[in-house]
């Protein structure tokens, strides 16, 4: 793979999937607080910013892109399960 | 992505860092600002230059000169919003605002005969601080600089592990060895000495605006997200009559204010004049670590107490305790001082790192975009400059624009915002045709002219300067404009060093090892 499209997919996975994932965990923190909507708001927008920080890091650590994308598509598609399931059982 | 985790977070560092640090630099000076954004907006209005005894005139009769003050010249108008600000520590004019059909009126008033002070027009400090998050861009903006947040976070992280060797590195300071070194290490210095406030500042400034950055979670649980603010904050408004109704002076309900939230900073009436209007009286944000303000209702036609809130919500509590830790309200001049003091030497971290970037290609070119590689560094040291000298050099202008601009010229704060922004074009035009070095130079002494100038150009206006903002007695005036004197003396110490990076006089290390090879 050429350099540039090497660094792009990165840049891609690390930016839109980062975000992506942030907003994931924070409607699964949201969804499932126990206790009142407003607390599960703000106890809930305090924590996934990590994950943002954590899977642009990442995008960049690996050894290629792809395995970037394998880890942001991987772990997208079980949360997406768990929002799911929770819809289900709601 | 390259062999070891230590190099890709080294590559990471460095190119994340340069493009974001163009505008993370910005992001932090407007920021470092905003912390006296208060005190700027009234530098910028020196008609309204404050005497002591304007704070001696007791809560009460204030509360006297802005409701009549609010009676005569606001409307009567469904869901309408008077505020009234009275003088505090760090808020040194009495004022009043209102919306008509949605347009913002702003008026300051003489706290000792209730005439209103004319003031030029202007947008303050609280311009540099809505670009500090806006960019003066509305929510494209803020999403940008949330996304600049992040890479900051990750530029700090990747800066950790490229230091592994963090504190031998931070007790080294090699001042005169090589210039790249000497770079290097004030580079470290500044990262470790604040990492705990860059940590901080940057956290609590993505936490500020969920509603922003993580609307949807809020969308899942509310159907109207304005209603998540209502679950925090008790309201105790009541309908509006569409019946005018003779107000009581709020000033009366003091003492029962007083006593039920301790300390009254400012007050609201909602629907004024109505016979459903309501005076809210709230406790100022300095008294504690976390931006919330206890708050006590009253009907302000028969003076009945409508409700009071003392208790928080833990969880919106904590919220509003980043949103406290990021603005800094509490802990007095001292603290903010102490939070302007890490802004610099933030904006110093960034503008040392984006600095080390060329020189280190300046020594050893490393051909990163091949056969392009000159060109293009040129051009990436022509933007450092724009990012750096052009940021402040763009503030100093807005404050000379706020000194020199005719006062009759229609849309007169408009003006003053235009040439804020349009000093980054300048400075980018003049990096472009100068070389690095120069450029840097006469920039530097550029900004130091503006800074030093600056009283000699009110002089010539004939507005009050430094001696006079002293003799009236009015401090935070004297304060802002003697600040702006002592930036001049430190981007002046700048400018002999970048002399003698263009004479080329070599560090005492290279002169050395010269010696050795001849």
């Amino acid at each position: 793979m050429k350099p540039g499209v090497d660094i792009l997919l990165r840049v891609l996975a690390g930016f839109v999937g980062g975000y992506g994932l942030t907003v994931l965990v924070n409607l699964l923190w949201v969804l499932t607080w126990p206790g009142h909507r407003a607390d599960a708001v703000y106890w809930g927008t305090f924590f996934p910013y990590v994950v943002f920080v954590i899977i642009l890091l990442l995008a960049f650590a690996l050894r290629s892109a792809w395995r970037a994308w394998a880890w942001v598509l991987g772990l997208s598609a079980l949360l997406l399960v768990l929002l799911a399931l929770l819809r289900f059982f709601k | 992505m390259k062999k070891t985790f230590s190099l890709s977070m080294a590559w990471l560092h460095t190119w994340l860092g340069l493009y974001l640090g163009w505008l993370l630099f910005a992001v932090f000076l407007t920021g470092t600002m905003a912390v006296f954004e208060h005190s700027i907006t009234h530098w910028m209005q020196p008609e309204a230059l404050v005497k002591p005894a304007h704070a001696e005139v007791i809560l009460a009769r204030q509360l006297d000169i802005a409701q009549a003050y609010l009676e005569q010249h606001a409307n009567r108008e469904k869901g309408s919003n008077w505020m009234i600000a009275p003088i505090s520590d760090n808020h040194p004019s009495l004022e009043v605002r209102w919306r008509v059909k949605g347009e913002a009126h702003e008026v300051l008033l003489n706290p000792l005969n209730g005439e209103v002070v004319s003031t030029r027009e202007t947008e303050g400090g609280a311009m540099l601080t809505h670009f500090h998050y806006t960019l003066l861009a509305g929510l494209t903006g803020t999403l940008i600089v949330g996304m600049a947040a992040v890479v900051m976070l990750v530029g700090l992280i990747s800066g950790i592990v490229i230091h592994k060797r963090f504190f031998k590195d931070f007790f080294t300071f090699r001042r005169r060895s090589s210039a790249q070194r000497s770079w290097l290490d004030a580079h470290n210095v500044a990262g470790v000495l604040i990492l705990p406030f860059l940590f901080m500042i940057t956290y609590t400034g993505l936490v500020m605006q969920p509603n922003t950055f993580l609307p949807l979670g809020i969308k899942a649980v509310y159907e109207n997200p304005r209603a998540l603010r209502g679950d925090a904050v008790q309201s105790f408004e009541q309908p509006y009559q569409a019946e005018t109704a003779k107000m009581i002076k709020v000033s009366s309900l003091l003492p029962q204010a007083q006593a039920a939230i301790q300390s009254v900073g400012w007050l609201m009436i909602q629907n004024g004049g109505d016979a459903g209007a309501v005076v809210e009286f709230f406790q100022n944000l300095d008294r504690r670590i976390s931006a919330v303000a206890d708050h006590a209702a009253f009907s302000a036609v028969t003076g009945r107490m409508l409700g009071v809130q003392t208790e928080w919500r833990d969880s919106a509590y904590v919220y509003r305790g980043f949103v406290g830790i990021h603005m800094a309200m509490f802990g007095g001049w001292v603290m903010s001082w102490l939070y302007f003091l890490a802004g610099l030497v933030s904006c110093g971290l960034i503008a040392t790192g984006l600095i080390l970037f060329t020189i280190k290609r300046r020594k050893r070119p490393e051909h990163e975009f091949g056969a392009m590689s000159t060109r293009i560094y040129s051009l990436i040291e022509a933007i450092n400059i724009t990012a750096v000298m052009g940021s402040i050099n763009a503030i100093l202008i807005y404050f000379w624009a706020n000194r020199v601009l005719p006062m009759e010229i229609p849309e007169r704060s408009s003006w003053e915002v235009r040439a804020f922004l349009l000093t980054w074009l300048v400075s980018l035009l003049h990096a472009l045709l100068r070389k690095p070095l120069y450029a840097w130079r006469e920039q530097l002494v550029f900004a130091v002219l503006l800074c030093w100038l600056l009283p000699l150009c009110a002089r010539l206006n004939g507005l009050p300067s430094l001696l006079e903002f002293w003799r009236h007695g009015d401090g935070i005036a004297f304060g802002v404009e003697a600040t702006i004197l002592l930036m001049g003396l430190l981007l002046a110490t700048a400018i002999p060093k970048v002399s003698k990076a263009i004479h080329g006089v070599p560090s005492k290390r290279t002169a050395g090892s010269h010696k050795v090879a001849y």
